[in-house]
């Protein structure tokens, strides 16, 4: 039986099944007429006989084909072929044996004489390509000079000009008034935003990572009374951001012995506050400005690699996310979610001081409405806190 | 003890030798950057693989169009031909390959078309030239048998039944009779052993048979 079930020219119901190759070679006449009579006895089947002739004839049939004559043009079309894919580059030319199309020089002078003039030539392309890529290895090497440069502070300001500048920025984010900080600027006590910003001799505004002043961190202790005045932000610089999403997804979850909580529901006042802004303004080029070379191709060659480091230098890209946190306003709980960060994220988390209240939306749940039915020990009061988690 | 077609094959195999030695000396021209030779090559080898291609495809369009793509890619390969096979072996099984890419991805299997199978058992046709070379004197003398007009229908309803068989079995079929490859050859263009180039040919050949008796009981409905 063959594998579709059907009964094959060797097997019979009484007789001895032959194999597919004993069968192959009598059709192929290969076997004598005294073995083809013996095989056909063994099989037990009459007919097996006249089905193997059939199948010789059927086989001759296919032998007396003839060889089709291929069509005139179809040398002229596999050569034209070959060259269109020398050209292309896609066959090498050597390999193929074709000769490529040497440049020659008119009037048969030759800048090159004799050997040196035939490698030259001969080596045309390769060296068409070495002087293309070393072009484009200087040109990134140069614009990524620019774009470095670029991210660079051109001249290294006073702290009160960082301080002042940054909070002008952080207010124009802000949409508020500019206010000053007393700290910030250095003990400097007057309100940035009533000191016009050609008097410090400084640009009118000014990128805020450029000016994130180092005394905004504050100690776990200042923090709690941060929090209660609605003056204390987070900032988690991660360096494995990819696990906040983890983080999210465990403090949705119910727990019985956590008591704070997490929202992506930031209002854009807020989030201004707190987040990096982009420079704007006169001075050098960076991310968020509408440069030449944004327009000339961000999306290939230099360009491409220009976009990238760009936008590496941008305060802005390197924001993660923006959170406000519902937490009891204690050491205990500040450094709880702060522990959660610096370990979920591999981050450093740093407790800062914001300039004035940001009055953060809470989304109090009814067991803090209803702190009163707790037991006094829960009588906490909470703070809703901006957390900004940006890549270290 | 050698049979007629043995026989055949064994003195085919004897006389391919010069014809291998020209190929082999032009392969080698054409791998040193002779153009000449890649033209010769062509011109030797265009009908036989346009043959192929026909027999595959049964469309003469497309298959002068997978016949030239079939030379490029053996053009571009010919550094992997590292003269083991007969040259006309690994041509062939490119060229195969190719017939059945396009066949596998275009599922071109039920366009016959007759007359693009062509020619006929006259002159020119490899049994007659097999006789008038004096190297056959039985193979094909079972076609002759019948008579002229039953041997004409078999012929069409073979031919037809050829067309509607899967693409592999018809590759086999023709790489074994139609150009009367030897199993060994075969199992080389087809990467596979020789017993199952057997197995395969004798399937592929019941496949025929059923389908030719399937054609002679529609006709004779």
């Amino acid at each position: 039986m063959n594998e579709r079930g059907e009964s094959t020219p060797g097997s019979g119901p009484k007789g001895t099944p032959l194999s597919e190759e004993q069968i192959v070679d009598w059709i192929d006449g290969n076997v004598s007429a005294e073995e083809a009579a013996a095989l056909a006895r063994a099989s037990g089947r009459p007919d097996l006989s006249a089905r193997v002739g059939q199948m010789q004839r059927q086989k001759a049939v296919l032998a007396s084909l003839h060889d089709e004559k291929a069509p005139a043009e179809l040398y002229d079309r596999v050569m034209a072929a070959v060259e269109r894919e020398v050209l292309l580059g896609v066959a090498e030319g050597p390999a193929t044996g074709i000769v490529e199309p040497r440049l020659r020089l008119a009037g048969g002078r030759e800048g090159l004489s004799g050997r040196a003039s035939r490698v030259v030539q001969g080596n045309l392309p390769r060296m068409a390509l070495a002087a293309g890529l070393l072009l484009m290895v200087g040109g990134l090497a140069y614009f990524g000079t620019v774009a470095y440069k670029a991210t660079q502070k051109p001249i290294a300001p006073t702290l009160t000009e960082h301080s002042a500048g940054g909070l002008t920025e952080l207010a124009i984010a802000a949409g508020e008034p500019t206010a000053g900080n007393k700290e910030a600027a250095g003990g400097v006590a007057e309100r940035a935003g009533d000191v016009p910003a050609a008097k410090h001799g400084a640009p009118e505004t000014m990128a805020l990572a450029d000016a994130q002043p180092p005394s905004r961190e504050v100690p776990v202790e200042r923090a709690v009374e941060l929090a209660g005045e609605g003056r204390l932000a987070i900032r988690v610089l991660a360096t494995k951001p990819e696990n906040l999403s983890r983080i999210e997804r465990d403090v949705s979850k119910p727990k019985g012995d956590r008591q704070w909580r997490m929202t992506r529901d930031v209002p854009a006042d807020v989030v201004a506050a707190v987040v990096p802004a982009r420079k704007v303004g006169n001075g050098p080029v960076v991310a968020g400005e509408r440069s030449a070379l944004s327009l000339i191709g961000p999306y290939i060659g230099p360009g491409a690699a220009i976009s990238m480091m760009t936008a590496a230098a941008d305060p802005l890209a390197r924001v993660k996310g923006t959170f406000l946190v519902d937490v009891p306003v204690t050491r205990e709980q500040l450094n709880v979610v702060a522990t959660v960060f610096k370990n979920q994220l591999n981050a450093r988390v740093v407790f800062e001081e914001m300039p004035k209240a940001l009055h953060a939306p809470a989304s109090p749940q009814p067991q803090d409405v209803l702190w009163w039915t707790q037991a006094p020990s829960q009588w906490v009061p909470r703070a809703t806190v901006p957390l900004v988690v940006e890549q270290r | 003890m050698p049979t007629n077609e043995h026989k055949l094959r064994l003195s085919l195999s004897h006389e391919d030798v010069p014809e291998d030695a020209e190929d082999v000396r032009l392969i080698e021209a054409a791998k040193n950057g002779d153009q000449s030779a890649w033209s010769a090559i062509i011109r030797r080898h265009q009908d036989r693989l346009f043959s192929t291609c026909l027999r595959m495809v049964r469309d003469r369009d497309l298959a002068a169009d997978l016949t030239q793509d079939s030379f490029i890619k053996i053009i571009q390969g010919v550094e992997s031909f590292d003269g083991r096979s007969k040259l006309t072996t690994w041509m062939i099984r490119v060229t195969m390959n190719v017939c059945l890419s396009k066949l596998r991805s275009e599922k071109l299997r039920r366009h016959a078309s007759l007359e693009s199978l062509g020619g006929g058992a006259g002159a020119g046709s490899l049994s007659s030239r097999r006789r008038a070379d004096g190297r056959e004197s039985g193979s094909g003398g079972e076609l002759e048998a019948g008579s002229h007009v039953e041997a004409h229908e078999e012929r069409e309803r073979v031919l037809r039944a050829l067309a509607d068989l899967d693409p592999d079995q018809r590759a086999i079929l023709i790489l074994c009779d139609c150009r009367g490859l030897p199993y060994e050859q075969i199992a080389e263009v087809l990467g596979v052993a020789v017993g199952t180039v057997k197995s395969r040919v004798f399937r592929a050949r019941t496949a025929l048979r059923d389908a030719v008796e399937g054609m002679e009981r529609k006709d004779r409905s």
